[in-house]
């Protein structure tokens, strides 16, 4: 029952999480995607049930939340998959840029050991395609950004989508 | 729990988002003395790439160091806080916000965008901040307008 009940937050984390791994939607996965998820989860919810008169905040709030935390795991898996298919990712081709960058700013020493963690994973994953630090970073990454976005989506999805049932009535 | 704190506790939910997020964006210019966290870079680097081509080109450098995110990432992230400080300040004011605004602020970007791609001038860092930070105050503003409306209904 519940399941039936949040199904629109599934499928449209699952679709945020396929479209984040799309170049041009890449860098707009949290922004605007994750938000859009959001909405879109309550609109079909209102969709599927027209009786419902109203959504409630703690809905919208559920809502926004499990968009989010469906899109980090299914970005992240992907995000993971692919990885280990290609044996490389933009944070690993970013790499040797950052570390120039840092040393033209004097921050090498500074970020030393940073950078060692972060040159076993490329390591890692450039010989194995897989790094349980990459893995660990990647979902918790995914989770604190795309559950707070998913977040603020279902709270705006909600007071647009009330606002517009309330006008329609009137 | 009554509408009214409810609203309030969301507010306060936001800006302290926006406040850590600020801080991981802003690691390597300000709390680079601060081994916690410095600790977190590659976890920063990560969560930050997600959101930003990260171009150091395009990327404001301060106290010798560049942020995390490009110039109209930070105004856009910065915008976005300053402004929920002041709405918790002004919460029991009435401020609504239509959606034309944040329109208007969209193609502010999508002009400056199109113009520097066209050479009508060089990429400025300034007219890249100020767009973003106008469209992520009106963003905030926006989303606050629209939950209160909810909560004063």
């Amino acid at each position: 029952m519940i399941l039936k009940k949040y199904s629109p937050a599934l499928v449209t984390g699952f679709a945020v999480a396929v479209l984040s791994l799309i170049p041009v939607f890449k860098v707009l996965a949290c922004c605007f995607l994750v938000p859009a998820a959001s909405f879109f989860a309550l609109f079909f919810y209102l969709k599927i049930n027209p009786g419902t008169e109203k959504i409630k905040f703690e809905e919208a709030m559920m809502f926004g939340l499990l968009t989010g935390v469906v899109a980090a795991i299914f970005s992240s898996a992907l995000d993971l998959v692919l990885t280990y298919i290609t044996r490389t990712n933009d944070l690993i081709e970013s790499l040797p840029y950052s570390s120039k960058m840092l040393e033209e700013y004097k921050m090498g020493d500074i970020f030393k050991e940073q950078f060692k963690i972060l040159n076993i994973m490329e390591k890692d994953i450039k010989n194995t395609g897989f790094s349980l630090y990459y893995m660990f970073m990647i979902i918790l990454s995914n989770l604190l950004s795309f559950t707070f976005f998913g977040l603020l989506g279902g709270l705006a999805g909600m007071a647009i989508l009330n606002k517009k049932k309330t006008n329609n009535a009137l | 729990m009554d509408k009214q704190k409810l609203f309030y506790f969301t507010l306060i939910f936001i800006c302290l988002f926006l406040f850590f997020w600020l801080i991981g964006i802003s690691s390597l210019v300000f709390f680079r003395d601060f081994p916690i966290i410095n600790n977190l870079l590659p976890l920063s680097k990560i969560t930050f790439s997600k959101f930003c081509h990260q171009n150091i080109n395009k990327t404001i450098i301060l106290n010798g160091a560049p942020f995390l995110v490009c110039s109209r990432c930070l105004g856009i992230y910065s915008g976005s806080f300053i402004f929920s400080i002041l709405m918790i300040i002004f919460y029991k004011k009435n401020i609504t916000l239509k959606l034309k605004w944040l329109i208007i602020a969209l193609l502010f970007i999508i002009a400056d965008i199109i113009f520097y791609n066209l050479n009508f001038y060089n990429y400025s860092k300034t007219i890249a901040f100020v767009t973003g930070f106008f469209l992520g105050s009106i963003f905030i503003s926006y989303i606050n307008s629209q939950i209160k409306n909810y909560f004063v209904q």
